[in-house]
């Protein structure tokens, strides 16, 4: 009797110990897509996002706080042109080519400079503390992006010099082609 | 006896006017009563309502953005893999803090300017060589982060940048190692390359056809 109470309570705790075990790091493609993009351009931004968080209306929150918290990091922006849109006609030596226009492809966070010390805030209550969450920061993080992405697009100048760049990249490309076959073509631009 | 009467009569008097006295005391300590009661009743509601109100503490952000630099490049980017990921995060022994669960985006691809060509005279192909597939970007979605901690006192106020350049690092580990993208990134360059080469074909030499390859491959 007694070697089968200790048998289960080994099984027990084998399994036990089996759940304990730390999950590792885990990864999962949910999406694979096919793409052609050339990116021409990098503008690099520099984003403030300045947010104030209210305090408590409770009658308890009475000696809550209201709290302010800055952060500031590079963002970047890639601009080109989807070269599954562009179409080549050739007559004789000239070589007709319709690019589409720049678009803003990706918008992200330049990690090394998002960081502890891009990260401020005025000091918090002693006694009730209203605390600046993962979400509240990331809502100032959010709303940063998106006028970010605001700036970006209405920057003409920038998709233009997107446009100009592919247009330079296809065309040197074409006459690699033609240096190599000992033909000389002439880019028209539709 | 007249004197005597006045004095009852008096006497009749004083005791009216102190038992009005009386009465309009009692009712000034009544209503006094009354609307300590009922201020005690409503500051009692009012507690209660205000228990089971939303206690939400509004955050409002003001972002302004200004352009630093602008560098220009050309890299073609044939794949995207969208990756749904955990990684965990922990202290300097080594103990697990908390685990992020994060959505990224890798991209890979090549340099459009370092492609070379060459001519196979003897089997008559003009030789299209793609450099070497890199990963072009890593890109992790800052709207996509779900935190779970070991214990409350990890959730600090710079638990979002840590985890975001956990995140970052761990994803892209994970692409480096991760061939099928590379794989998927050559094959489909191709396919984007021959889309604006084949066109050309025609004004070859005569028998002279395209050939794509890998730079690796070259002999």
């Amino acid at each position: 009797m007694k070697k089968i109470i200790s048998l289960c309570l080994i099984l027990m705790m084998s399994c036990g110990l089996c759940s304990c075990k730390e999950q590792n790091s885990e990864i999962k493609i949910e999406q694979i897509r096919m793409l052609c993009e050339l990116s021409t351009v990098k503008a690099y931004y520099n984003n403030v996002a300045k947010s104030k968080k209210e305090d408590g209306k409770k009658w308890y929150n009475v000696l809550e706080k209201e709290r302010e918290f800055w952060i500031e990091y590079d963002g970047v922006a890639d601009i080109g042109v989807d070269v599954k849109k562009v179409k080549i006609e050739i007559n004789d030596e000239t070589v007709y080519i319709t690019m589409p226009k720049a678009e803003l492809l990706n918008i992200r966070i330049v990690k090394e400079t998002f960081d502890k010390s891009s990260y401020v805030t005025n000091k918090d209550s002693w006694w009730d503390k209203n605390k600046i969450t993962t979400e509240d920061q990331q809502g100032a993080i959010n709303k940063a992006q998106d006028e970010m992405k605001k700036t970006v697009k209405k920057d003409v100048v920038l998709f233009e010099r997107a446009e100009r760049i592919a247009k330079e990249t296809i065309k040197n490309y074409i006459e690699k082609i033609g240096e190599i076959s000992g033909t000389k073509f002439n880019v028209v631009w539709k | 006896m007249k004197t005597k009467e006045k004095n009852i009569e008096k006497e009749q008097e004083v005791r009216e006017k102190g038992s009005k006295t009386k009465n309009v005391v009692s009712v000034i300590r009544e209503s006094r009563k009354l609307i300590v009661s009922v201020l005690i009743v409503v500051v009692i509601i009012s507690f209660v309502i205000n228990w089971f109100l939303p206690n939400e503490r509004k955050v409002t952000t003001i972002a302004e953005s200004t352009l630093k630099e602008v560098i220009e490049e050309s890299q073609l980017s044939t794949v995207e893999f969208i990756y749904n990921s955990i990684t965990t995060v922990s202290d300097k022994k080594n103990k697990p803090k908390y685990h992020v669960a994060y959505k990224g985006t890798v991209k890979a691809g090549f340099d459009f300017n370092k492609i070379t060509t060459e001519v196979d005279e003897k089997n008559k192909k003009i030789v299209i060589i793609i450099p070497e597939i890199k990963i072009n970007s890593v890109n992790i979605n800052d709207k996509s982060f779900d935190f779970i901690f070991k214990k409350e006192k990890y959730d600090t106020e710079t638990t979002l940048q840590e985890a975001y350049r956990k995140s970052y690092e761990d994803l892209e580990k994970k692409a480096e190692t991760n061939e099928t993208i590379k794989k998927m990134a050559y094959e489909n360059a191709i396919d984007g390359m021959k889309a604006i080469t084949i066109p050309l074909e025609s004004k070859l030499p005569e028998g002279y056809s395209f050939e794509f390859r890998e730079e690796s491959e070259k002999e």
